[in-house]
């Protein structure tokens, strides 16, 4: 998991127990994430990777936002 | 940094506004309130929905061009009908369904004609979608467009002019107008009356420079303090409202 990406979370749920995060981990079921921490995650993943989002993604876990970003920047650096 | 100013409808577009204008004034035209107080420069109108007459009146009556963000549901009420019924259903509790799917089929491609006229930034439903919707937002804001949106969600009661609490997200429009012309973009809280047919604003709310997510949170509440204190001030008390089964069903619908 990269570093910056659990930065990025652990800002907007800080109770987040890292040890416990996996690419199955759900946003919104098992972080308990709100529509607005949703939000500022992709606000922040955009400007930290410099991507765009269509609106047509599907975020349901953090595997899910791992291949996104791996397939945006061309990065296999950034594993799950 | 890119100076902007407000930019005001053409000649086509005058024209065709004013004839929708024309027929719909007749029953929804609002007069604004203090209009002169607001500046010369886009800003965020956020309103309260007031059924389908808030949309309607601030089409016809705010005097900037502007930009809505709308459900883009709306914008294909032939595929999504069968949800979009359940709007009309709640809004026409006394129609039978035949009534109700007839009136539908004529209503929503004259409707769809209409939204897509005033070329809105279509709004998913997903959370994914909000930061491309705001940034085309933005984009529009640049371009000298003020924005229409209506963050309330949940169900307000309307016969009153209640007002819910506001969505927070779509604040984050204040993160990519600052880095874009590097202003504290407007939101400018706007309590739309149906009663009385005006359309009143509060104190604008800027985006401030703290963190983005305190930002949109404050924004947010602010928003909903000033249009509640509107809604007080211009709206209906319960005990005000002569049709007393109409506003309990609606009270009903709206709490279960």
């Amino acid at each position: 998991m990269p570093q910056e990406l659990i930065d990025i979370l652990l800002r907007t749920a800080p109770d987040t127990d890292i040890s416990k995060l996996t690419n199955e981990t759900r946003l919104k079921a098992d972080l308990g994430l709100t529509s607005l921490d949703f939000i500022m995650i992709m606000f922040e993943i955009q400007d930290k990777y410099d991507v765009t989002f269509t609106g047509e993604e599907a975020f349901e876990t953090v595997g899910d936002v791992i291949r996104f970003l791996q397939e945006k920047t061309g990065n296999g650096q950034i594993q799950g | 940094m890119k100076t902007m100013t407000l930019r005001r409808r053409n000649g086509m577009e005058h024209l065709t506004m004013r004839v929708l204008v024309r027929s719909l004034s007749l029953f929804m035209h609002c007069r604004c309130d203090s209009m002169e107080d607001l500046p010369e420069e886009p800003i965020i109108f956020c309103c309260n929905h007031y059924e389908m007459f808030g949309p309607i009146a601030a089409v016809i009556s705010l005097p900037v061009r502007f930009k809505f963000l709308m459900n883009a549901d709306i914008l294909k009420p032939r595929e999504n009908m069968e949800e979009l019924l359940t709007g009309v259903r709640k809004a026409m509790p006394l129609l039978s369904e035949t009534q109700i799917r007839r009136l539908y089929n004529i209503v929503s491609p004259r409707a769809e004609r209409v939204f897509r006229q005033l070329d809105p930034v279509p709004m998913s439903q997903g959370w994914a979608g909000v930061i491309s919707e705001m940034q085309k937002a933005t984009d529009e804001m640049v371009e000298g467009n003020s924005i229409v949106i209506f963050p309330e969600c949940g169900m307000p009661t309307y016969s009153i002019g209640s007002v819910t609490e506001f969505r927070q997200g779509f604040a984050i429009i204040g993160e990519f107008y600052r880095k874009r012309t590097g202003k504290d973009a407007l939101f400018c809280p706007t309590y739309i009356d149906k009663w009385d047919k005006q359309i009143h604003f509060g104190e604008l709310i800027p985006y401030g420079r703290g963190p983005a997510r305190e930002e949109c949170m404050k924004v947010s509440q602010k928003l909903y303090h000033s249009m509640t204190t509107m809604a007080e001030q211009y709206g209906h008390t319960p005990e005000e409202y002569e049709d007393e089964e109409i506003l309990e069903e609606e009270i009903r619908s709206v709490h279960g």
